[in-house]
């Protein structure tokens, strides 16, 4: 007769002991769990980092690329990188971008996430305007990049006609807006139109689950509107506020796609981003050694300002005894 | 420092299609000075009245005056109200000096003297060692005491505490409502206390409103809550464990009435007293409530009757004991003292006066005599 058994606290392949078969299984399944993720990021992380760290190193080019010759060139390319103006150029424009691309739309989007919430009190409207604000950031950044170009021509652009039309501006006027003085702030509108709803969610969803007692604590306490929010809202949300930061600051570090759709980083390099130029230089010139040495150094300077930011995160969390 | 009167107080919520009566035609007049609990179960609208009272909600229809003054159209911040609530709501950001000082810094006084009234408040609620530290460091218990604090910081005209109680373990309640006692001594302010507990309601308040349905059902003193209970659900809400009803009959004349309980073999003599409502009305059905406080094992001092009834469970709590019994099919409470025990199935005496036995209408649930 079979002997009744209750169900084993560990799988039964997991029982190693008993069956040679499963033991093999029971050795197995853990490495291969862990080594395909593994095998995954070494193919896709660490091998093209250590390849171009290599290469930054060296002067390769398309050819040297296939034909497997190329030399040793110590640290000429850093050399040259950072000794190049365009480079100069483009690190300007990304603490420009930075500070008022990312900064803008953290901004505004806390901005409007309040206004939402304090102001409209009807939910549905709330709703309503919710997915309108959120809408652009649904659509893919190139397509948006497309629009804004379209919006933005000096000669038949919406924007422009806009202008003139309100009478902000003569008709026989152009705003060059992808022009040298410009086309830097035109990025940064077409970006801020588009991103400006992620800081907003977060700040609302944020502002929607503090304890509604507090505030009504303090309107009974007496405090004017702008007091609760300057005295008691802000800094409630400061850490909320913090991360919306964080994460626009880090897409916009890797910005790249407007600038390919909407100026190729131009006219004359005026709208240049780090980012942009070492995929110039490595996709379309194929100057690999001088494109790795630019991504190194953007990967050590996003690597200390991640580090910074996780620092940040960690003391918010355990100030709110999350870790 | 304000008398407060609620007249004809309506609140109605509106939803998508829904309407929530939430307190009906409620009339209330808080004397300067004076103690008053707001109690019932809850969904009751008793902190629906509250919000109103501070202006956190609007008055759907009535009127609310502060020493004769119409508040209804005023927020809270123009009322000079201060409201402790029931999840203590303190600032989270600030530290506890902050918190108390908050309410003066609003009003714009000068530095010096914040500093001199937070000190003065937090000494006379113990807490001037955490006046440093922020809310999440902080106990239940001294949460609390910092909350009383902030509302307690300003000379509000009333004094308004929701539920303050109800996150507190049975000790340190059983301390903060002596102190709050002590306190409201102290200072003699108005305050509104709202709670679903009657020990905390009893114990405190000098006056206690009780309700239930969206209603005002009584508005007095313990003595009255416990002796002349206004209907039925005043007299099963306050007393513990509640009140015993039985729905019996009037049978006999004169100084031999006697209400027998259907299906059983009780009956209760009351006193001449109601012998003589009953006369008057001349009803021939009641509902008999009799507290199980004053259903004993031995006869008490002067007059006593008796009924007989047998033990269902004996249930020892320390200082009593509550003993469920049965007759028939009934079954009701007496509280006992704890010496002795009692087997299920044991027969039993047990004694009352004809003056605690309460007579109420069976079909309105008032109170009769």
């Amino acid at each position: 007769m079979k002997q009744e058994t209750t169900t084993p606290a560990v799988p039964e392949w997991f029982e190693a002991r008993r069956k040679p078969r499963a033991r093999i299984v029971a050795r197995w399944v853990p490495w291969v769990m862990v080594g395909i993720p593994v095998l995954v990021l070494l193919a896709i992380v660490v091998y093209p980092t250590v390849w171009m760290a290599y290469h930054a190193f060296h002067d390769t080019n398309m050819m040297g690329l296939f034909t497997g010759r190329y030399a040793y060139v110590g640290w000429q390319n850093f050399a040259n990188v950072l000794s190049d103006p365009r480079f100069h150029n483009s690190v300007v424009n990304l603490v420009w971008y930075l500070t008022f691309g990312a900064t803008l739309e953290v901004l505004l989007g806390t901005a409007l996430a309040l206004i939402l919430y304090e102001l409209v009190p009807r939910p549905g409207l709330r709703v309503v305007l919710l997915v309108a604000m959120v809408l652009p950031m649904m659509l893919p950044p190139s397509i948006v990049g497309v629009l804004w170009k379209f919006l933005l021509q000096a000669n038949n652009g919406a924007v422009n006609h806009l202008l003139i039309n309100l009478g902000l501006m003569a008709p026989t006027e152009r705003i060059d807006w992808l022009g040298v003085d410009l086309s830097l702030t035109s990025l940064i509108i077409a970006d801020v139109w588009q991103w400006t709803a992620l800081p907003l969610l977060i700040v609302y969803s944020g502002r929607v689950s503090l304890p509604p007692a507090v505030f009504e604590a303090a309107r009974v306490d007496g405090a004017s509107r702008f007091t609760v929010l300057r005295r008691l809202t802000l800094p409630m949300l400061k850490e909320i506020i913090a991360i919306a930061f964080i994460l626009r600051f880090m897409d916009a570090y890797k910005f790249v796609d407007k600038v390919y759709v909407m100026t190729s980083g131009g006219p004359a390099q005026s709208s240049e981003l780090p980012v942009f130029i070492a995929f110039q230089k490595g996709i379309r010139e194929f100057q690999i050694g001088e494109a790795a040495a630019y991504a190194w150094l953007i990967f050590v300077v996003a690597a200390v300002i991640i580090t910074l930011f996780l620092q940040y995160l960690k003391r918010v969390l355990k100030a709110q005894a999350f870790a | 420092m304000a008398r407060v009167e609620l007249d004809r107080v309506n609140k109605i919520y509106r939803g998508r299609g829904i309407e929530v009566h939430a307190v009906r035609d409620l009339s209330l007049a808080i004397e300067d000075g004076e103690f008053v609990a707001i109690l019932g179960p809850s969904g009751c609208g008793k902190t629906s009245t509250l919000r109103m009272i501070v202006g956190l909600e609007d008055i759907t229809g009535g009127e609310i005056r502060f020493d004769g003054r119409r508040v209804n159209e005023l927020g809270p911040e123009a009322r000079n109200v201060a409201m402790a609530f029931e999840t203590y709501a303190l600032y989270p950001t600030f530290t506890v000096f902050e918190n108390l000082a908050f309410p003066l810094e609003v009003r714009g006084l000068e530095r010096a003297r914040i500093e001199r009234e937070v000190r003065e408040i937090a000494r006379l609620l113990e807490i001037e060692d955490i006046l440093g530290q922020k809310p999440g460091q902080l106990s239940g218990g001294q949460q609390q005491r910092v909350s009383l604090g902030r509302a307690l910081v300003r000379e509000p005209a009333v004094f308004i505490l929701d539920e303050v109680m109800s996150h507190l373990d049975a000790h340190l309640k059983f301390r903060m409502l002596f102190e709050l006692k002590r306190l409201h001594q102290r200072l003699g302010r108005t305050m509104v206390y709202v709670t679903h507990d009657q020990v905390e309601a009893l114990a405190l308040a000098d006056r206690v409103a009780v309700m239930s349905n969206a209603e005002l059902q009584q508005f007095a003193d313990r003595d009255a809550l416990y002796n002349r209970p206004a209907n039925r659900f005043v007299a099963d809400f306050i007393g513990e464990p509640p009140t015993n009803f039985f729905d019996a009959r009037v049978v006999g004349e004169g100084g031999e009435v006697r209400l027998v309980v259907n299906g059983t073999g009780l009956a209760f003599r009351p006193d001449g007293q109601r012998r003589a409502v009953l006369a008057r009305s001349g009803a021939r059905e009641v509902t008999v409530g009799i507290r199980p406080q004053n259903l004993g094992i031995e006869p008490p001092d002067g007059a006593c009757e008796r009924i007989e009834a047998e033990v269902d469970i004996f249930e020892y709590l320390g200082e009593t004991a509550i003993l469920a019994l049965r007759s028939g099919e009934r079954a009701f409470r007496a509280v006992a003292s704890p010496r002795h025990r009692y087997e299920p199935g044991t027969p039993l005496s047990l004694f009352y006066r004809p003056r605690d036995v309460m007579l109420f209408d069976p079909a309105t649930g008032d109170f009769l005599a």
